[in-house]
């Protein structure tokens, strides 16, 4: 029906459509379009479709607001998002490290006694973290069996040492 | 050298949490990230989110990108995988599949010939564009993410084997089936228009 003869190859056609030929075969595909109308119909209709791919895109495109769209993308990215990920991602597998966060909070409630802390006024936070400098790697969040303190444990990436930080809440 | 905004530059800023290079990396690539995303997925709005999470993935994970790839291959790959991970999750694929194209066909169409075409010219078209995004759409994935690849992006076959981590054979022939479904997409669509 289209005239298709047994040289005609549409991979081979696609290769020299796309420019990853030799020179010689693209000469040789050359010569045999002259001839084939099959494959030049072909070469031509995938052109067309290309053209109507591109033509689809660009109306899409122009329905797009990028500035808005470039403002919703720096905002969001300017929250300090590795900081606030890694928060969320050891809240979400905090179940996982229960029994870990309970050795910590032996040894913290024994460190809060050895050193005669006041358990703080109830009626409001003894400190308030309004924002972390640095990377922090986990974050454990624990309550201290009997006074109720709540004690946030953190360790900074790429330093050695532990930092605690207890409060009331 | 001088352009503080080379590629290479424009990384080591990123990694050393520039903002404003950041910035400058969403203005460049945000419109042709978008191009990609729509004409995997088809959904106008979907793109825009898509775009967003490929960027702020990209923010978190600068760290990663090594460098051995141009920073368009690195983020035309995260955007081909949220993508696919798009079509994966349930509700977006029976969606996809139950209401196709039923907010995009009503909408304006570039394609739509000029006004002093007949009203036969001109509904023949606008069935013609109806069976080839259905047709674009059937395509499967990994097939339809060389072929927008290649066809919008125009990247050469080692660049797309870099970006989805395939060989060249895999390009070429994925190419040439989605190249071969469209066409006989087109070839049905103008016979049947002949008998
Ligand atoms: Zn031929």
């Amino acid at each position: 029906m289209n005239g298709a003869s047994e040289q005609c190859n549409q991979e081979l056609l696609s290769l020299y459509i796309d420019g990853e030929m030799s020179p010689e075969e693209s000469r040789q595909v050359d010569r045999h379009l002259q001839h084939c109308r099959a494959c030049r119909q072909y070469v031509q209709q995938q052109a067309e479709l290309a053209q109507r791919l591109r033509r689809e895109v660009s109306v899409a495109r122009q329905g797009v607001d990028f500035q808005r769209l470039e403002k919703r993308i720096v905002d969001q990215a300017g929250g300090q998002p590795s900081l606030q990920d890694r928060f969320r991602q050891t809240l979400f597998s905090w179940k996982l490290i229960l029994p870990a966060a309970a050795a910590a909070a032996l040894v913290l409630f024994f460190f809060t006694n050895l050193f005669q802390l006041q358990p703080p006024a109830a009626s409001g936070p003894s400190a308030i973290i309004n924002s972390f400098t640095g990377k922090v790697s986990s974050v454990m969040i624990l309550e201290t069996p009997q006074s109720h303190h709540t004690v946030i444990w953190y360790r900074e990436e790429a330093m050695e040492g532990n930092g605690t930080e207890s409060k009331k809440l | 050298m001088s352009d503080p905004w080379d590629e290479s530059q424009l990384v080591d800023r990123l990694r050393d949490g520039d903002e404003a290079a950041f910035v400058m990396l969403v203005r460049r690539f945000q419109a042709r990230l978008y191009g990609l995303a729509y004409a995997m997925t088809l959904d106008r709005e979907e793109s825009q989110d898509i775009v967003q999470e490929v960027f702020l993935k990209a923010y978190r994970h600068i760290g990663t990108f090594k460098g051995e790839s141009k920073i368009s291959t690195w983020l035309h790959r995260i955007t081909v995988n949220h993508c696919l991970n798009w079509k994966r999750r349930w509700f977006h694929r029976r969606r996809w599949q139950q209401h196709p194209l039923s907010e995009e066909s009503d909408q304006p169409s570039a394609v739509t010939l000029p006004d002093e075409r007949t009203p036969e010219a001109r509904i023949r078209e606008k069935q013609l564009r109806q069976h080839y995004l259905q047709a674009l759409q059937a395509l499967p994935d990994k097939a339809r993410a060389v072929y927008v690849l290649k066809e919008l992006e125009g990247r050469s076959y080692d660049e797309i084997a870099a970006t989805l981590g395939l060989n060249r054979g895999t390009v070429s022939s994925r190419l040439h089936y989605a190249r071969k479904q469209l066409q006989s997409m087109l070839r049905e669509f103008k016979d049947g228009e002949g008998s």
